[in-house]
């Protein structure tokens, strides 16, 4: 035990002054996450106020068949109304941005209207994405005209508006506010636990296993006193330790990056989270983070350990990632819960009970599962670990 | 005191292996070390000599119990390797060729590392540090990280982590191999020392002219099989050649 905590303290110590293992750890959920966090969406609104008030250059063909619509459009907001006669050219402009949306009004639009009928009108633009500015500030205007016409009819027609309105439903949500939230911000929960935890112990894990086989320094912790197990366990307690920090450390990052934001969305979520951070939710939301740091570091460790070099054993833990993921995106699908059976599924099991710990619907026996599934199998990565640190062919392994 | 009888060391080959190696190797399992026995005395140096591949580094393994014997026994300072092996390596001091050193670390901090690990009492540390630091001439550069030493003072760490707990028995695997010539002597004057002090040192190496210059007594191993075994003067005296390093390749070019 105590040559443990010796070969811990060392670890440690040589773990801090790694750079790559202090940027994942500490630097990058601490910093990078708030950090793009809250420059990201500043980056986009900027981007959509710029597009938004954006001078438009709008060309109406056939103006003169609906004098209607084409005052709609001149009243409009930043935009340069031409009325011309026909389409020549009018490719070529768009395709070169001399201009940004033509429109053709029909000869016959103003009869079809009259009529009742769909009236045809065509928009032409240049864009890749269906969600531009531009689009949605034409879209507008004829929602406007279109919305005008129906007042009309209806009241040409007398009929009461209240007419396309056939159910008037109420709906009552018996759920309480934190289960809601608890489903909500839950969901997102495990991204950031398995992420970071994940992050934070694969340096590492690499750095103690094949890094120090690489290196040679293994061998002469081999010749030391220290027993296997007790130079496995040393390393095991300090990657256990790096993925719990990178995983706390990931959480305050986002919490920080949230509250920083200044969005209307983001003051909706820190609504969610002061209202999920209650001293025992926040232990027992701990207490999961701790199942899965203990996982992934014998796990990683055994693969580390077995590998050649640190890049073999980087080539094996790079595709774990997406494998650890996928469990955490099965428990976001609606109508997968946390049951007897879902709790035996690793990672899934810790999705669906954060999301009930915060929705405080967290069932007793089932969260006791949970942790009994995670350990059993954190202990059968343990003793593989130390299976195969008592391999001469793995440690030796040419 | 080490005392290997009748010890021979077989490895499983992986298919990998098995097709890099070709037919070398039939079957599915390498025989590194065939049978071999010697006896390392206190205060003598014995020197294990061998051509690349020989078996040399698993035999020093197995005495510094990385590795288990598959027939045979290997008794260190009286302590058996696999009954007792931490006995074994509490006795034991272990330098290979690489300095194997954590480059974050500084000197003072690697040593005191190895210090704890061998459960070394505070005042005998710093006794016993003082000494080698002295001996070493290391003051110096004692605080700095060994990234920032050069690999000469980095051999000097680690020698002083291999004797930081005095062991009786020391261990050296090619220790001079790729080195100065000034840190050569270094490790050379180290072993004499340990000689002198009446410690076990068992040593692996190619170059002739450090067998004759430190030997007492020495084996000659080549293909896993121990071709000779006996004092450096016993060996002198059957020498059919002039040189040393004629006769050993003599030896060995006959023995395959």
């Amino acid at each position: 035990m105590k040559k443990t905590f010796v070969i811990f303290r060392k670890e440690l110590k040589d773990m801090l002054r790694d750079r790559k293992t202090i940027f994942f750890m500490i630097l990058f959920p601490l910093i990078l996450i708030p950090a793009m966090m809250i420059s990201v969406p500043k980056l986009f609104s900027d981007a959509e106020k710029k597009e938004q008030e954006k001078q438009l250059n709008v060309v109406l063909i056939g103006a003169e068949y609906s004098q209607e619509l084409t005052a709609h459009f001149q009243s409009a907001e930043n935009m340069i109304i031409s009325l011309e006669a026909d389409t020549t050219g009018m490719e070529n402009r768009l395709s070169e941005e001399v201009i940004d949306v033509a429109i053709v009004i029909p000869e016959d639009f103003q009869i079809d209207i009259n009529a009742m009928t769909p009236a045809q009108i065509a928009v032409y633009h240049q864009s890749a994405d269906d969600m531009d500015v531009t689009k949605k500030k034409i879209r507008a205007i004829l929602n406007a005209y279109s919305d005008s016409i129906i007042q009309e009819r209806f009241e040409y027609l007398n009929l009461d508006n209240e007419i396309v309105n056939p159910l008037n439903v109420t709906y009552a949500n018996f759920a309480s506010p934190r289960e809601i939230i608890g489903k909500m911000a839950g969901g997102f929960l495990p991204y950031v636990f398995v992420l970071f935890c994940f992050m934070g112990a694969m340096y590492p894990a690499l750095d103690l296993g094949a890094g120090e086989k690489e290196r040679g320094t293994l061998e002469t912790l081999l010749v030391s006193p220290a027993s296997r197990m007790e130079i496995l366990m040393g390393k095991f307690g300090v990657i256990t330790l790096s993925g719990l920090a990178s995983a706390v450390f990931g959480l305050f990052g986002i919490f920080v990056g949230v509250t920083q934001t200044g969005s209307n969305e983001a003051s909706k979520i820190i609504e969610v989270l002061s209202g999920i951070i209650q001293p025992e939710t926040i232990v027992l939301v701990l207490t999961l983070i701790i199942p899965i740091a203990v996982l992934f570091s014998a796990l990683l460790l055994s693969i580390s350990i077995y590998a050649k070099t640190f890049k073999e054993a980087q080539s094996i833990i790079g595709p774990l990632n997406i494998l650890f993921f996928v469990p955490v995106i099965v428990g976001l699908v609606p109508g997968i819960k946390l049951d007897a059976i879902t709790a035996l599924v690793p990672i899934l099991n810790i999705s669906l009970a954060t999301k009930d710990v915060i929705a405080g619907t967290i069932n007793g026996w089932l969260l006791a599962e949970v942790y009994a599934v995670m350990f059993l199998l954190a202990f059968v990565s343990i003793f593989f670990a130390a299976k195969w640190f008592n391999k001469e062919h793995v440690i030796f392994r040419t | 005191m080490i005392k290997l009888e009748n010890v021979s060391k077989t490895f499983k080959l992986s298919r990998k292996q098995r097709k890099e190696m070709g037919p070398k190797v039939a079957g599915r399992h390498l025989t590194a070390v065939d049978n071999v026995s010697f006896e390392c005395k206190p205060g003598r140096v014995f020197s294990l000599v061998g051509p690349n591949g020989a078996g040399k580094t698993t035999i020093l393994r197995m005495i510094a119990t990385m590795l288990k014997p598959t027939h045979g026994t290997i008794n260190v300072n009286g302590f058996d390797t696999i009954s007792l092996p931490k006995k074994v390596r509490m006795n034991l001091g272990f330098m290979s060729d690489n300095t194997a050193l954590y480059d974050r670390l500084t000197v003072d901090e690697i040593i005191k590392y190895y210090a704890d690990l061998n459960d070394i009492p505070s005042y005998d540390f710093k006794t016993r540090k003082t000494q080698l630091y002295d001996l070493l001439d290391m003051n110096e550069f004692a605080s700095r990280r060994i990234a920032k030493l050069s690999s000469g003072m980095k051999q000097k760490v680690s020698i002083v982590r291999t004797m930081i707990h005095n062991p009786p028995v020391v261990v050296f695997d090619e220790p001079t191999s790729g080195l100065d010539v000034m840190t050569s002597r270094a490790i050379i004057q180290l072993i004499r020392n340990c000689r002198d002090e009446g410690k076990t040192v068992i040593f692996s190496t190619h170059r002739m002219a450090e067998v004759q210059s430190l030997s007492d007594d020495l084996a000659i191993i080549h293909k896993s099989k121990l071709y000779f075994n006996g004092t450096l003067k016993e060996f002198e005296a059957q020498m059919k050649s002039d040189y040393f390093e004629d006769e050993f390749i003599k030896l060995t070019g006959e023995a395959s």
